[in-house]
């Protein structure tokens, strides 16, 4: 009951959101310096000819009516018409989603499956702990475009393992091409990850109910699972959505530095063609994803932590 | 027939690097069946005892002595002796069942989950942890089964975990102060369930409290530790009107009475002391009004006199003068 609650809560905030950050992304960018009528135009053009394109463009109407104009479209799934491409918006976007979608996902599985496994080993194990928060430290100080050169240099240029550029063809041509970009998105995430995790499992082997698992014979093995990872994972959880949610802002810089055509990249290029209408999508899409990742987060905290159920009072 | 047999027990633990004593010498025996109240006030290292007995020490615990379980060491067990003898001999009850009991796994998977570890199969584990919890008084079982700590009352759930400790049918029940993190009220209830289910069961049980009453009400014997010293082990029945070591005397005094009317409740004078402050001599001896030279220089051994033991240099001297009065208020003001 508590769930279908918590969705439709979600669901409902998900659509505030999103109308805010429209209003929000349109406004700045009806702020914005540049007259896409004279970009479209080009060169010498007489002030009849720049209100005739004004007019075909509507851009001679008053604000909140070029928005909701702007915005019936998304809602018949029309994101606008690219000035630059001349081309609709949602098929320019279409191309590119699953690269960015790829990109974000194989960095977050990396972050998880990575950050979880080295901070349960730096928590259970001591001295392999004091090695992994000195790693991890260095990991969490490098931003994602240092990882990136830093990467291309050794894997891509000295060793050849992968490829420095581009997104290949067919899953494994893919896995390939996104490995080191993956890696170079997650690094800090991970290592931030691993820190959060070791801190989680310290914090829980410390709890009674630990004790209890103890003075009833369970295995060990059984102990860190049921009573420390499990109860651990409540935090480990809401980190990791933050994280992920994260990954969809940092995806831009890795794109640009793996040539990799997603949306980051569109993004950067539509923004230094003043393409507008691309990047209201893009920017509206980033949004979308951040907080859909937050409300996965939240419906997985409620199977996690039962306490959560509990109708508020 | 001996179950239990605590023989020198001594424990230290590492704080701040260096080793402190907290458990100096306790030797205590429990029969099959038996029920043994380790009496003493908060850091007196009754409820380390109880945990010596299961092993469930601080990291860098050391411990000295003997502590044989059925005639079978339980500091010389391996990893795996360990978690068997845990799993089958011995249960423990703790003090706090909300923090001891997993708030993110429903009732029946933490009642379930020691039998079902050693083996048994699940729907067998349901069928005996529901039984369990019917006798301890809590209906609509499979329900509560799948219902989680956080939406059972505290007294609810230290009976869940009475039945937690009768599940896996131990031979020997360790309860550490049990009943003190409840209210009054709901206190004297979970006593009775446990009380009743031990002697029905024919259990022997190792019962940790800072309540000399309560534990002279449901066991066979009184042990008395005091600043990690056994000081004083004698029957159930003979509290009341022969008690031999001074502190037990005080400890009888600074409770509330009935029959007795007292304008101040007597108080043990000083503070409780650890076991790693007190001097070579007896360990009660900067409290004890009857302190003489003697008592400086030598620790009293135990010693059996009647039907107790007593580490007090002046025992004999003073039984049937150690009065409760010596402890309080208006005697005190007199003098």
């Amino acid at each position: 009951m508590a769930l279908v609650r918590v969705v439709l809560e979600r669901l409902a905030e998900l659509v505030l959101t999103l109308l805010v950050a429209s209003v929000a992304i349109y406004g700045a960018l009806y702020l914005a310096p540049g007259n896409p009528a004279t970009l479209l135009a080009g060169g010498h053009i007489t002030p009849s000819v720049l209100r005739e394109i004004e007019r075909q463009l509507h851009l001679n109407e008053p604000f909140f009516v070029r928005y909701w104009d702007w915005l019936d479209g998304i809602l018949h799934g029309n994101l606008g018409k690219s000035f630059v491409y001349r081309e609709s918006v949602t098929s320019l976007l279409a191309s590119r989603v699953l690269n960015s979608v790829y990109l974000v996902s194989y960095s977050a599985v990396v972050i998880i499956v990575g950050g979880v496994a080295l901070g349960l080993a730096a928590a259970l194990r001591r001295r392999l702990g004091v090695a992994i928060t000195a790693g991890t430290s260095v990991g969490l100080a490098t931003p994602s475009f240092v990882a990136a050169i830093m990467l291309i240099t050794l894997f891509a240029v000295n060793l050849k393992w992968f490829p420095a550029y581009g997104t290949g063809s067919g899953f494994a041509g893919q896995l390939r091409h996104l490995t080191l970009p993956a890696v170079a998105l997650a690094l800090s995430w991970l290592a931030y990850t691993a820190q959060l995790t070791k801190a989680a499992v310290r914090e829980e082997l410390g709890k009674d109910q630990v004790e209890t698992a103890q003075s009833r014979g369970i295995r060990p093995r059984h102990v860190v699972t049921r009573h420390v990872l499990r109860n651990a994972l409540i935090p480990i959880t809401t980190v990791s959505g933050i994280t992920v949610a994260g990954l969809v802002a940092g995806d831009v810089v890795v794109e640009q530095a793996f040539g990799i055509n997603g949306l980051g990249s569109f993004l950067v290029q539509a923004t230094l063609q003043k393409d507008f209408a691309s990047m209201q999508a893009v920017a509206l899409i980033l949004v979308a994803a951040f907080v859909v990742v937050n409300g996965i987060v939240d419906v997985a905290g409620l199977f996690l932590d039962p306490r959560l159920r509990e109708p508020a009072v | 027939m001996t179950l239990l047999e605590i023989h020198r027990l001594s424990l230290d633990l590492e704080v701040d690097g260096e080793l402190r004593r907290i458990i100096h010498d306790v030797t205590l025996e429990l029969d099959d069946g038996e029920a043994v109240g380790l009496v003493g006030e908060s850091g007196a290292g009754k409820s380390m005892t109880s945990r010596a007995v299961i092993r469930l020490l601080p990291r860098g615990a050391r411990l000295g002595g003997e502590v044989e379980f059925d005639g079978r060491s339980v500091p010389a067990m391996d990893a795996r002796a360990l978690r068997a003898y845990r799993s089958r001999d011995v249960a423990m009850i703790f003090q706090d069942a909300r923090s001891h009991i997993n708030p993110v796994r429903t009732i029946g998977a933490f009642l379930t989950e020691a039998l079902v570890e050693r083996g048994e199969r699940k729907a067998d584990a349901v069928t005996v942890v529901s039984e369990l919890l019917e006798t301890v008084g809590i209906h609509d079982v499979p329900h509560r089964l799948r219902q989680y700590p956080h939406e059972l009352s505290g007294g609810m759930l230290q009976r869940v975990m009475i039945a937690a400790a009768l599940a896996i049918r131990p031979r020997l029940l360790l309860a550490d102060e049990p009943t003190t993190a409840l209210d009054v009220t709901t206190q004297a209830e979970v006593m009775a369930h446990l009380d009743r289910q031990r002697r029905g069961r024919g259990l022997a049980m190792l019962f940790v409290t800072h309540d000399l009453e309560l534990a002279a009400a449901v066991c066979d014997r009184i042990a008395v530790i005091y600043a990690g010293c056994l000081v004083e082990e004698c029957p159930a029945s003979t509290v009341h009107d022969r008690v031999l070591h001074p502190y037990t005397a005080g400890l009888l005094a600074s409770r509330p009475s009935a029959t007795r009317r007292a304008a101040r409740l007597a108080a043990i004078p000083g503070r409780p002391q650890a076991a790693y402050e007190i001097a070579p001599g007896c360990p009660f001896v900067a409290r004890c009004p009857y302190v003489v030279d003697l008592c400086r220089t030598t620790r009293p051994p135990l010693r059996l006199i009647g039907a107790s033991r007593v580490a007090c240099h002046r025992a004999e001297e003073l039984a049937g003068q150690l009065s409760v009065g010596r402890f309080s208020g208006e005697e005190r003001a007199r003098a």
